[in-house]
């Protein structure tokens, strides 16, 4: 798969970054949730680096703490403590409306559940994130969204409002949006959970295309079998990283826990 | 090109146009209240202002003996007066059945072609009045019960019985309305007057003054001055009247009735834009997923509010476009009804710009104000929280004394199907807050109007009981006691008679006076009156110069109280008087009551009376009328001239007529009310069961049927319906003591006495339950309707 050229963000993508070439740094990373006088510590001191191009798999049971470790670096969500970087930006030191800017411009999110808008056509949720952040010019929106969903094979849905599409479909049609302001990073949460085996490698397949196009791919799953389209594996239970097993070259240097 | 996110927002109302169109409605509403009360206000008050100075009011009148062209001539030559007129003001009655009469008030103008004081506006027939005949004030018409060219027989004192054919008619924008007051006003020429058999010479001078009309100092002065220039041309000035200038007879209450509106009508305004927060509040509640995904994909907050902003400027369009000619029509339709009320034509009933420019701003701008707080927060939500809203809400804390007052509950053996409808009534307890504020608002409005209604009642009763004579009679002039007496004793159906004294009075040594309270010199111990004190006491025997004032005669000169002095002039003669005391009087202009001995030594009337008052062995409306006939006839054939002879039951009739169109405007808004605040509970218990979808999912998985979630709804619906009725209920007791305070005073010169509703609170109570169950039947069918798998897979 070839990665869409977009507005000026492939370059700026490829020269930020850590020093060390990573483009997501998770430092001491602590989640705490509360609910009335309980507290639960999703995370507890989470360490993880990846760099362009890597597809990293973040498996572990029902609350080990991967999706909320996802959420930190999608700038979704806050750690209690510790420290978040991507693409070169510290997300404490952003408010909320700034980090939804920069999250607009910096990170593609996939969903389980799609969470395509359902009053816009396909077309119209990928030329969203294009408007909100005013990434791309007016006139030239839609024929990137198009090209987009040519990309991940979708394009002839184009003007169909979601709920006229397979899973499948839509999770593909999520994955455009996601490309739409050509992140750097793209983050997808069980983005398999919710489709059959055919559909679930189809979309494997795309993320590892756009990784292997450079994009740093960071994917919960539950799925045990990714091996053959991740570069690494992290594992997580009750809140801690307890295993990171990298797979190709490409990924050892990355995988710092 | 519209944007992404305006075709999105506009395809959300689409989808959810049931919804929406409910937020239209709730706008609707709130628009319609603003704009009929606000044009009504607006256009009545201006109009009645305008058309009343439009006739050249008098700024003053002086009463005087002996007014000669000459002394007339001189007023007009004076620097500081723009116009004098002379003119007659005689009273009679005008015979309306067999032994029924209507007092008669006559007006004569030396030339009413060249009239240009207190201007009137002919309407009918003849103008000005024909030699030998009368033109009637066109709204006096139908209390005359003629029309015109037809005739009609005027009672004259001291005359036979004379006829006059009725050549026209005539609008006197200067005269309280004639059916209000039960009067008819007629004109005639002087010529006509002295053929009745009245004097012909004028006993008033009406001047206008120059320079500002509208300064009651200057007026005052001016007055004075135009009676210091009578008396040295030997015209005797007895009484010099300056109405507060620029001010139609009824402008206060005009201005208390617009007051009332006006309250009413932000009344209507908070309650709609409470409707629209809790819409807008259900519209976001079914978007917040969305909302989160819209901040996934880097939405900032002013975008999402801007949109949802959007939303609400989109749904307020097509309100304003309903709501404001709605309001317009309801407004000609209301202006209408109370410019006949009060017998002037409101003319031009245009809107200036600047109102209509208000009212739109005030269309637009308070949903926005409304929606502001939902949809920012829902706005603000960061995209954690939104996406992790489940379709379960717990309650935001165990601990504390709600905690430990569910944990008590969950250990009694109780059924829990209502305990959980009790719990989940309070788990959003903003909401609630709101929509029992809605309901609380239209319930209280609901109980201080059946309670307005019972005030009235009392206060009308207390009246009864103040006054303890059943026929009041006022005679033309003094009349031998012992003459009337005689006349009197011979009537049947008579428990007891007593023969009064009555006569005008004004207030102080000042030149000019703006009202004439009636003394009335009676029995010390007269049966006939109860009137309530309010402080000092009652007149007792053997005292002399002590007089009893009315409330509205204290309020009217503050430093009159009981225990201070009082100057009355009385027939041209000034002299000091004792306040005993201050008594409460209800729909009577001020008056003051000393006893029969001292005002007929003032008057020089010993053993005469011109007011006789008559206790009838029997209270029922047919006594009351025969008897009052009776007297009447019996007082007619002694060769007694009567001015006014009414029963209580009667007077007691023309009041509750009046306040009908108050009970009608009540009942309006009423409903108004009990519609925004049957809506507001519909939309949050729509709201309680989107967000609980998933909830009623689970309870659908382990067991639930559909009896057992229409029933659980249903009781929360009616839990917050009941707790609204308390604060109703403790509403409604203050706002009645407003209303009773402002519609007291417009109608009965006293507040009325507060006195609740016995069935009105159960009403409200009965109609809130219903009304609840109602509104939360269409949530709880849907909620029943969902199956296990569209709930548990909701998103």
């Amino acid at each position: 798969m070839t990665k869409p050229a977009a507005a000026g963000n492939t370059a700026a993508a490829s020269a930020i970054g850590h020093a060390n070439g990573e483009v997501v740094t998770v430092t001491a990373a602590v989640k705490t949730f509360r609910s009335g006088t309980t507290e639960f510590e999703a995370l507890r001191g989470v360490d993880l680096r990846a760099r362009p191009g890597e597809f990293v798999a973040i498996v572990g049971r029902s609350g080990s703490g991967k999706s909320t470790l996802l959420n930190l670096i999608a700038g979704i969500d806050r750690p209690t403590s510790g420290r978040i970087e991507v693409a070169g930006t510290v997300l404490g030191d952003l408010n909320e409306n700034r980090l939804a800017a920069w999250r607009g411009r910096t990170v593609g999110v996939v969903f389980q559940f799609f969470q395509l808008l359902p009053t816009l056509t396909v077309a119209e949720n990928v030329m969203l994130p294009m408007e909100l952040c005013r990434t791309v010019p007016v006139g030239q929106r839609r024929s990137r969204a198009v090209d987009l969903l040519d990309q991940v094979g979708v394009a002839a849905l184009a003007d169909k409002l979601p709920s006229t599409l397979s899973g499948g479909e839509q999770q593909r049609a999520a994955i455009a949006r996601a490309l739409a302001n050509d992140p750097p990073v793209l983050v997808a949460d069980e983005p398999t959970g919710n489709l059959d085996a055919h559909s679930g490698d189809t979309v494997l397949d795309l993320l590892a295309g756009l990784a292997a196009a450079g994009t740093c791919v960071l994917m919960v799953t539950h799925e045990h079998d990714v091996a053959r389209w991740v570069n690494r594996t992290v594992a997580l239970a009750d809140g801690r990283i307890t295993t990171a097993a990298a797979i190709s070259p490409a990924a050892t240097e990355a995988a710092s826990c | 090109m519209l944007s992404m996110r305006r075709r999105k927002m506009l395809r959300d109302l689409w989808l959810q146009r049931g919804r929406a169109a409910l937020v239209v409605l709730a706008m609707t509403l709130g628009v319609f209240g603003v704009v009929w009360i606000s044009s009504s206000s607006a256009v009545l008050s201006r109009e009645l202002r305008a058309q009343y100075l439009a006739t050249d009011p008098a700024s003053a009148t002086i009463i005087a003996s002996g007014l000669t062209q000459d002394a007339v001539a001189d007023v007009r030559a004076m620097p500081r007066v723009a116009a004098a007129e002379t003119a007659s003001t005689v009273t009679g009655r005008v015979r309306v059945g067999p032994s029924d009469y209507v007092p008669l008030r006559l007006f004569s103008r030396s030339d009413f072609s060249a009239s240009t004081i207190a201007k009137l506006n002919p309407q009918e027939g003849a103008w000005p009045p024909p030699p030998g005949e009368v033109v009637i004030e066109r709204a006096a018409m139908r209390v005359a019960k003629t029309q015109v060219g037809a005739t009609i027989e005027l009672d004259v004192p001291g005359r036979a019985p004379r006829t006059l054919r009725v050549a026209g008619t005539v609008h006197d924008l200067g005269q309280a309305p004639a059916r209000q007051d039960g009067l008819v006003y007629g004109y005639v020429t002087p010529e006509t007057l002295s053929q009745l058999g009245y004097a012909p010479q004028p006993t008033e001078l009406r001047i206008v003054v120059a320079g500002d009309r509208l300064d009651a100092a200057h007026i005052g002065t001016v007055a004075g001055a135009v009676a210091d220039r009578l008396r040295a041309r030997g015209v005797q000035p007895t009484a010099v009247f300056t109405p507060t200038p620029g001010e139609h007879p009824h402008q206060s209450q005009m201005d208390s009735l617009l007051w009332l509106q006006q309250s009413f009508g932000a009344l209507a305004l908070i309650l709609s834009g409470l409707l629209v927060a809790t819409l807008m509040a259900a519209l976001l509640a079914a978007q917040r997923r969305q909302i989160g995904a819209l901040k996934a994909v880097g939405a900032r907050t002013s975008q999402i509010a801007g949109s949802y902003a959007g939303m609400v400027t989109v749904l307020a369009v097509p309100a304003l476009l309903i709501g404001w000619p709605l309001g317009r029509l309801a407004a000609t339709g209301y202006i209408e009804a109370v410019s006949a009320i009060l017998n002037f034509d409101a003319g031009d009933t245009r809107l200036s710009g600047w109102l209509i420019a208000g009212q739109v701003a005030v269309g637009l701008a308070v949903p926005l104000l409304a929606a502001a707080w939902p949809v920012l927060r829902a706005a603000r939500a960061t995209a954690a929280e939104a996406m992790r809203d489940h379709g379960v809400t717990a309650p935001t804390s165990s601990a504390g004394s709600r905690g430990r007052f569910a944990a008590w509950l969950s250990g009694r053996r109780l059924p829990r199907l209502p305990l959980m409808a009790a719990r989940n009534a309070f788990r959003r307890r903003g909401r609630v807050a709101v929509t029992m504020t809605a309901l609380a608002l239209g319930g209280a409005t609901f109980i201080a109007a059946l309670n307005l209604s019972t005030s009235l009642s009392t206060t009308m009763d207390g009246q009864a009981d103040a006054l303890r004579y059943d026929i009041g009679i006022n005679l033309a002039r003094p009349y031998p006691a012992d003459q009337i007496n005689a006349a009197v004793r011979g009537v049947p159906d008579i428990a007891k008679a007593e023969t009064w004294l009555s006569t005008q009075v004004t207030v102080g040594d000042t030149p000019t006076a703006t009202l004439t309270p009636t003394i009335y010199g009676v029995p010390v111990d007269t049966p006939m009156l109860a009137l309530p004190v309010l402080s000092g006491r009652w007149l007792v025997p053997g005292e002399t110069g002590a007089i009893v004032v009315s409330h509205n005669l204290a309020e009217a000169f503050p430093a009159v109280r009981a225990g201070s002095d009082i100057q009355l002039n009385i027939n041209g003669q000034l002299g000091t008087w004792q306040v005993v005391g201050v008594v409460r009087q209800v729909a009577a202009p001020p008056a003051a009551w000393t006893s029969y001995d001292n005002l007929a030594s003032t008057t020089g009337g010993a053993a005469t009376t011109n007011a006789v008052r008559v206790q009838t062995t029997s209270q029922d409306a047919n006594t009351l009328t025969a008897t009052r006939r009776a007297l009447d006839d019996a007082l007619t054939a002694a060769g007694v001239d009567i001015a006014a002879n009414q029963n209580t039951i009667e007077t007691q009739q023309v009041l509750r007529d009046h306040i009908l169109v108050i009970a009608t405007f009540l009942g309006l808004m009423t409903l108004l009310s009990v519609l925004i605040g049957g809506l507001g509970l519909a939309t949050t218990m729509a709201i309680n069961v989107i967000e609980r979808t998933r909830e009623i999912g689970i309870l659908r998985a382990v067991g639930a049927t559909t009896a057992t979630l229409l029933t659980l709804v249903v009781v929360e619906g009616s839990i917050v319906g009941a707790l609204s009725w308390l604060a109703a209920v403790a509403l409604a007791v203050p706002a009645s003591v407003v209303f009773g305070q402002i519609i007291g005073g417009v109608l009965l010169e006293t507040p009325l006495d507060f006195a609740m509703s016995g069935w009105g609170p159960f009403a409200w109570l009965a109609i809130v339950i219903v009304f609840s169950g109602l509104a939360s039947l269409a949530p709880a069918r849907r909620a029943a309707a969902l199956t296990v798998r569209d709930t548990l897979t909701y998103q």
